[in-house]
């Protein structure tokens, strides 16, 4: 489906920003159908973070979500909160499509945190 | 008004899916308010003009309009093609909307000539339709199960659209060979089985999965479904028709489709990561269950184990009243706030606070109506079997008030596209960044 963004609170605030400030402002960016944030769904496949700028590799629940093209800035804008952070870069992809059963999967568990 | 919403992806603008959906739901409260009033005809036979305009009423208007809307919305979803072109289907939306409204009430004075005009109208407008949706899916590169569903409901749609022609032309000009109940009855089949039933499937294949949070559907249920429906909804039809050795083999696949179709519906209930069911959900399901009684009914009939117009009435009123409206009920109150909330708080994400789909619903209206409409349709399908006026008239105002409920849901949602009527999250502890 889609999302829509809460206020995050990212902790820390040195000069490079780290995964867990990126998962951190991502799980502020919630579902409105659902209530629950990209993290929680298991939507975010990778985060990749170089010299401040952010790589975002995610999916949506289903292709073709009518939210495909704005979902983006909503994830940039969320992320461009966390301080050090220069510039985002999402891409979406179905491949490997989603399934609820990354739902209870945590982050570590994806490989999202070492 | 607000500044239109993003035009996202391949979905349609919202407008548009909203005026075929909110123009259904009137109908849907205009043929529930007419059940107490035409109790007494109800309770005679159901060939009667009245009774077909309130079936029409209830066809063309709640159940077509609503498909048609939801099809605008959800194809481009489930495709992930965009609509080939909205235009036509806005042109659509009002010849549909004025041959229906034509047919209804020239079937409720029983004036043919006009009634003909009315249904060329229909035909036109699904026509159009017919056009919009194949130029649409001639362009889908994967045919899975949802796509080739489709398919078969449009075919469906096309053949009952057609059937309906010739029965209005045969009004006038008594063209048709053989009787006319059983043509009637073949059109009805036409409609529930070959157009409604596989669009239903078709759709809950995709978008259940993803309400419930629930695996995709797959196996034989999946086959059983598919090919009972191609099977056996032309054996039923042609056995109405004039070949009575298809009818039973006829129903029995399509029973059988639909235990598949309920086996399929309990496993993603069951399997779900969805712990909490809102009413939309709740709608759906219980609808699902309706299957159970209409079919069972159905399969009476066509043993003939059952037989007459009050097994008749009961039994369309369990398929369309339970099975079909309630499912689409149920799809109603989670697709109307989706579109709501994303033409009017979409484009304020991370500026300004912004409700959550379910903060923009009436969850008290959405249980009132639930208790009521399930209720009244379970002791509608009940009184129209013993034939009972002042019961039936009881039960259609339990129906009417059920009806009423849905619609101060949806008007409490539609409420939020006047200035007036939107509401920040911050009062309901969500916040942007």
């Amino acid at each position: 489906m889609s999302a829509f963004h809460r206020a995050p609170a990212i902790a820390g605030s040195s000069d490079a920003p780290t995964r867990e400030q990126v998962l951190e402002a991502l799980g502020g960016v919630l579902d409105p159908e659902l209530g629950m944030s990209v993290v929680e769904l298991g939507l975010v496949y990778g985060i990749d973070i170089v010299d401040g700028a952010v790589h975002i590799t995610m999916t949506l629940t289903a292709p073709g979500c009518p939210v495909h093209e704005v979902m983006p800035s909503w994830i940039r804008q969320a992320v461009m909160a966390v301080p050090g952070v220069l510039s985002v870069d999402v891409r979406i992809t179905f491949d490997p499509p989603w399934t609820p059963e990354r739902i209870q999967q945590s982050p570590r568990s994806r490989g999202l945190l070492a | 008004m607000s500044r239109p919403g993003p035009s996202a992806g391949s979905a349609p603008s919202p407008t548009l899916p909203l005026a075929y959906l909110v123009t259904a739901a009137a109908a849907f409260v205009l043929a529930c308010a007419a059940v107490p009033a035409l109790a007494p005809e109800l309770a005679g036979h159901y060939y009667h003009p009245r009774l077909t305009a309130l079936a029409h009423t209830v066809t063309l208007g709640w159940i077509t309009l609503s498909v048609m809307g939801a099809s605008y919305q959800l194809i481009p979803i489930v495709l992930s093609r965009p609509v080939w072109s909205q235009r036509l289907a806005r042109w659509q939306f009002w010849i549909l909307a004025v041959g229906t409204i034509g047919m209804v009430s020239h079937f409720y004075i029983g004036r043919w000539p006009g009634l003909l005009m009315a249904a060329v109208m229909v035909a036109a407008g699904v026509t159009m339709h017919l056009v919009n949706a194949a130029l649409t899916l001639s362009r889908v590169e994967r045919w899975g199960l949802t796509p080739r569903f489709i398919v078969m409901a449009f075919a469906g749609l096309g053949l009952t659209v057609l059937f309906g022609l010739l029965l209005a032309a045969d009004r006038i000009w008594k063209f048709l060979p053989g009787s006319f109940f059983p043509t009637l009855h073949a059109h009805f089949h036409l409609a529930l089985l070959g157009f409604v039933a596989p669009i239903i499937i078709g759709v809950a294949a995709r978008v259940y999965p993803m309400f419930m949070l629930a695996p995709e559907p797959s196996g034989w249920p999946e086959r059983v479904q598919f090919w009972g429906l191609a099977l056996g909804v032309p054996g039923v039809v042609t056995g109405l028709l004039g070949v009575p050795a298809l009818l039973v083999p006829g129903a029995i696949v399509v029973a059988a489709a639909s235990a598949a179709h309920l086996t399929w519906v309990s496993r993603m209930a069951r399997d779900r990561k969805r712990p909490a069911l809102d009413w939309g959900l709740r709608f759906v399901l219980t609808g699902s269950a309706f299957l159970i009684a209409g079919g069972t009914v159905g399969l009476g009939l066509a043993f003939d184990l059952l037989s007459g117009p009050r097994a008749a009435l009961a039994y369309a009123v369990l398929a369309l009243g339970g099975w079909v409206s309630l499912t689409i009920v149920g799809m109603m109150l989670k697709i109307i706030p989706f579109l709501v909330w994303y033409r009017i708080y979409s484009p304020q994400v991370g500026r300004v606070p912004v409700p959550t789909l379910a903060q923009l619903g009436w969850p008290t209206a959405e249980a009132l109506a639930y208790a009521l409409l399930t209720g009244g349709v379970a002791a509608l399908a009940a009184a129209l079997a013993v034939g009972d006026a002042r019961l039936i008239g009881a039960a259609g105002i339990i129906l009417a008030a059920g009806a009423l409920c849905f619609a101060a849901a949806v008007a409490r949602v539609l409420y939020h596209m006047a200035p007036s009527g939107r509401r920040p999250a911050a009062a309901t502890g969500a916040r942007t960044a």
